[in-house]
């Protein structure tokens, strides 16, 4: 349920009650201004783009911001030669600013055209600090193990032009044009400081062609992040660091990978056999063992003839979460950068998994998958990142004070 | 008020360089005898389109709401 939903069920409550009073006669003002209007409830319903989100806050946007917007751009920066700590700082602090005014709708200082960022469509910008950062400011030995060097898996075809960087941004919003003007504003500010290692740009389903809460479809067509934590307890356990030094409390782990598919394949292989892959049902994403898309794949059943119907290798069975440990948060989103000179598909998905520690969730979770998953003949790792998401700063502060001191 | 390509306060001889992302306290006396003080993020900008001097930068400055 997004979190308009009850205020605009309310809205629309109100305005039935003024249509039937316009239809009693019993206003004759009220009526002039109600029927000069061609359809009253779309002139009062406000645009979506005018939907914002919060910049300031116990924890930074754009991870639990659900259901995630539509369009997402992930951009990594390395410092320049002999940045320190003062030009980290005064780095954060005017992205910092930058993100708080355009998730908000309005300009960076000193841009002049307020009508591009005006409607920010639910507008993030999320950071997070990769090994470099540490280093560069004399904190190394402060970056986790895990977001340091992720540990090698048999199946990455990892390459470097997608992979690592010193600070991410993490910019979403359900309409790519704000999201445009926010990125080009935000790397302008970094740019004296910084230099930009990658750039990769997601999208999913537009906001609104399904009903929302719906899961969204990956390019193989499954319903993609139905195991993920439902938005409360459940997923501020997976997410937020609790324990911890306190620059970090509150913040989270984000490993980002580049996942490429071979959608040539996939596309003529049969409809049972892409369902036996994961599962689960491509239409539903329900179990192929019975349910609906929110209920588990029994790994036990067995058919007619005693076999098992769901492989020991399909991926949910893999995948699933097996202690409340391995739990993340998967926001990710699918890449287009195709076709090729000679016409191949070049798609698959950003994976973006939010997680209090990688080291216990991701990990062992892609150790697992690495090792067994049907649907390894299909997908590959071409790109990796891992960085230190810290907590959210409050107005007047910026993201990383923490860490590195206001 | 003060607005990018508006109304703005300039900053000449500086004693020591404003870099970006500084936060700068800035002092304004006014000829009444009194003083403003506020802290403004220093922002590198090629904007406004002014040239005072030869080569010389512009710092837009901006961000704190005059006491």
């Amino acid at each position: 349920m997004s979190p308009q939903g009850p205020s605009l069920r309310r809205r629309a409550l109100l305005l039935g009650g003024a249509a039937a009073a316009v239809g009693g006669g019993t206003a004759a003002a009220l009526a002039g201004t109600e029927l000069s209007a061609p359809e009253a409830g779309h002139v009062a319903a406000p645009p979506a783009g005018a939907q914002t989100v919060p910049f300031h806050g116990a924890h930074q946007p754009g991870i639990d911001t659900l259901p995630a917007q539509a369009h997402a751009v992930f951009l990594a920066l390395d410092l320049r030669p002999g940045s320190g700590r003062p030009e980290v700082q005064r780095l954060l602090r005017l992205l910092s600013d930058d993100a708080a005014r355009l998730m908000s709708g309005r300009p960076p200082l000193a841009a002049e055209v307020p009508e591009l960022p005006a409607l920010p469509s639910r507008l993030t910008v999320t950071f997070g600090f990769g090994p470099g950062l540490f280093d560069a400011i004399g904190r190394g030995g402060d970056c986790p193990a895990v977001v340091r060097e992720l540990p090698a898996f048999p199946t990455d075809r990892l390459e470097p032009r997608w992979s690592g960087g010193d600070l991410l941004l993490q910019v979403c919003s359900d309409d790519p044009v704000p999201l445009s003007y926010a990125l080009r504003r935000l790397v302008r500010d970094a740019r004296s400081i910084t230099s930009v290692r990658w750039t990769q740009r997601g999208f999913n389903p537009a906001r609104g062609s399904e009903p929302a809460g719906t899961t969204p479809r990956n390019l193989m067509g499954q319903r993609d992040g139905t195991a993920n934590p439902d938005l409360g307890p459940e997923l501020a356990e997976a997410v937020w660091v609790r324990d911890g030094p306190s620059w970090l409390v509150g913040g989270s782990m984000l490993v980002f990978r580049r996942i490429r598919m071979d959608l040539e394949t996939w596309d003529d292989f049969g409809r049972v056999g892409k369902e036996m892959a994961v599962a689960r049902r491509l239409d539903t994403g329900a179990p192929v063992t019975g349910g609906g898309e929110f209920d588990e794949v029994d790994p036990r059943m067995v058919d007619a003839r005693g076999m098992p119907v769901v492989a020991a290798s399909a991926h949910v069975v893999r995948a699933k979460a097996r202690t409340p440990a391995e739990r993340m948060l998967r926001r990710g989103y699918s890449y287009d950068d195709g076709p090729t000179p000679d016409g191949a598909p070049d798609a698959g998905q950003l994976f973006a998994a939010y997680q209090a520690d990688a080291a216990t969730a991701f990990v062992p979770v892609q150790a697992r998958l690495a090792e067994v998953d049907v649907m390894n003949l299909w997908i590959t790792h071409a790109g990796s990142a891992a960085f230190v998401i810290p907590p959210g700063c409050a107005e007047g502060g910026f993201v990383g004070e923490g860490l590195l001191g206001a | 008020v003060l607005a990018p390509g508006g109304d703005h306060i300039m900053i000449m001889d500086l004693t020591a360089p404003i870099r970006p992302g500084d936060q700068v306290e800035v002092t304004l006396a006014l000829s009444d005898g009194s003083t403003i003080p506020f802290t403004a993020l220093a922002k590198e900008t090629t904007g406004g389109e002014e040239n005072y001097d030869e080569g010389a930068g512009e710092m837009h400055m901006s961000g704190g709401q005059p006491g």
